[in-house]
């Protein structure tokens, strides 16, 4: 069993690591971070960055974020880096427009993409 | 180590029957070139070539890469090393560098993708490529292509390109000279005893797909911060395979002139000693994080540096890699400067970058990404206009119907590059 999981609103994501995957489908950006902010409050370690590459979050409409399964103190540099996102993504203006299919796709395989970066460089205490 | 550069300067471009250099025009063999930039690679649909020249009413969009023609004409290796050809040890010699010229390659990888070079207008004075004569690769892949192969193609054919108009230089008497010399270290700190020593750390983008940067064809993702002579990235050591962030990426182009190189070598010898760079990569993970920049701290001390420049490359996430190293540095008493740029909001009024220390007291801004600037219509536009609406910086209805654009600064490629490449910066009012 992982000790970490992921908390995506990417069905890309729930379909490659269905094992791991706490998918919130219909979940906004915003829904992914305050949830992932709760965990963290419960003492999860946040193991990506919650602001992956240089595409903002106000503008790909899906999020993965891996999370480990600790319980106990809170991780208060996990904390300041989702309240950070969380200011980032305030900051920016609300997207108002809508996305085609391939466009939509094209968001899912760059997020699964940074994703797949985090698992494969995952902290060895994360390794089964 | 050192390089020779010598700049021929091209004040003109045009196709012809041959791919040479005359009286400063370029004249370029339209079907020996797309031959060229092709290179057998049978993932490539279609591979089509056109010149923007300075003040043409042409736009660009979405520009993938811009390359500056190099040929290397003496010493080891090539232009590009582990890209074209072997991977020798490059960075002596001599280099001849087709000034003025670029390569810039279009495609739509993905369909929200940036980056918009005006060739005149508005928009023309937020990109320092603008001002050169570009040679433009439009490729189109094959049907089943995905999205990553698809960047590879489009990254290698600009390489290809490149490096087939760079060899027009080879025989032809440079207009200008310029020579950069770094020493072994322990030599290079004996030369100005006197003069304190500075380290740039170079950070480059490495999260994934459309956010790759690699040295001598390694995936950046994947190396431990390392030792660099500042020489290397004049043949092309570091390449990029980054399309995200227009505005705030770094193309090829700008690693081959790095500006901060440059400047630090103008001032090698008066009142610094620049022994070097330590590059290192802005990776997704915090541990990846926290262990680069801790080597990088690590490889900037040993060096024996008392001060360090450190750049960036894109928007949030590096934020943390900027201000990791910034804090890593100054708790071992090496003072920093930082190099960014800035995600104020469209009034400016915001807090700039995603994360902040109190150690960060020296920084420099390339401008505010979020400015929002209106293009004129343009007689040609080259690539795929409709992206315009989808790209960050731009909402539904910024493409008007006429073809003019209202959009964020951020959509112009290189109009906040955080090496300092161009003219931007911020002032506190």
């Amino acid at each position: 069993m992982a000790n970490f999981y992921i908390l995506t609103n990417n069905p890309l994501v729930e379909g490659k690591y269905p094992e791991i995957t706490n998918f919130e489908e219909n979940s906004s950006v915003e829904d992914i971070f305050n949830h992932s902010r709760d965990s963290i409050h419960l003492g999860a370690n946040l193991i990506n960055h919650p602001l992956a590459g240089s595409i903002k979050p106000n503008q790909s409409p899906y999020k993965s974020l891996v999370l480990s399964d600790r319980r106990g103190d809170l991780d208060m540099f996990s904390l300041t880096l989702i309240e950070g996102a969380n200011q980032v993504l305030k900051k920016l203006p609300p997207r108002r427009r809508e996305y085609d299919e391939g466009v939509l796709e094209d968001f899912q395989v760059i997020d699964l993409d940074l994703l797949d970066s985090a698992i494969e460089s995952l902290p060895y205490e994360y390794h089964e | 180590m050192r390089l020779e550069i010598g700049n021929i300067l091209i004040k003109d471009i045009a196709f012809g029957s041959k791919t040479e250099v005359k009286d400063g025009t370029l004249f370029v063999d339209k079907d020996e070139l797309i031959e060229a930039a092709t290179g057998g690679d049978e993932r490539i649909k279609s591979l089509d070539v056109y010149l923007a020249k300075p003040g043409d009413k042409t736009r660009i969009i979405p520009v993938k890469d811009v390359i500056e023609p190099r040929c290397k004409v003496d010493g080891k290796g090539n232009i590009f090393p582990g890209v074209i050809g072997d991977v020798d040890q490059v960075g002596s010699g001599r280099t001849h560098v087709l000034k003025g010229a670029a390569v810039v390659t279009t495609g739509k990888i993905v369909g929200f993708q940036e980056g918009i070079i005006d060739m005149s207008g508005e928009g023309a004075k937020y990109t320092p490529f603008s001002k050169l004569n570009n040679i433009v690769i439009k490729m189109e892949p094959i049907d089943s292509i995905k999205q990553h192969e698809h960047e590879e193609v489009i990254r290698l054919a600009g390489f290809r390109a490149a490096n087939y108009i760079g060899e027009a230089g080879r025989n032809v008497e440079p207009d200008e000279e310029k020579v950069y010399e770094t020493k072994p270290l322990l030599e290079q700190v004996k030369q100005y005893p006197d003069l304190p020593k500075v380290v740039y750390v170079y950070a480059l983008q490495t999260q994934g797909l459309m956010h790759n940067t690699f040295f001598y064809g390694a995936d950046a993702k994947k190396i431990v911060p390392t030792f660099m002579y500042p020489t290397e990235v004049f043949d092309g050591a570091i390449t990029s395979g980054n399309c995200v962030s227009a505005c705030d990426k770094n193309p090829s182009y700008v690693h081959l002139n790095s500006p901060v190189i440059d400047d630090l070598y103008a001032r090698h010898g008066k009142d610094i000693n620049f022994i070097g760079c330590v590059i290192t990569n802005e990776n997704v993970t915090l541990q990846d994080k926290k262990r680069s920049s801790n080597m990088t701290a690590k490889l900037v001390e040993l060096l024996g540096a008392d001060a360090a420049i450190i750049s960036e490359e894109g928007f949030g996430n590096p934020d943390a890699d900027l201000v990791m190293n910034c804090n890593n540095l100054e708790n071992k008493g090496i003072k920093t400067v930082l190099v960014t740029d800035e995600y104020a909001g469209q009034d400016g009024a915001s807090q700039s970058l995603a994360d902040s220390t109190p150690k960060g007291d020296a920084v420099v801004t390339a401008g505010n990404a979020n400015e929002v600037i209106d293009l004129p219509v343009m007689d040609t536009v080259i690539g795929h206009p409709e992206v315009a609406n989808i790209i960050a910086g731009a909402w539904d209805g910024s493409l008007r119907d006429d073809g003019s654009i209202e959009a964020e600064l951020q959509v112009i490629t290189g109009s906040t590059n955080e090496l300092g490449f161009f003219n931007l910066s911020a002032k506190t009012i």
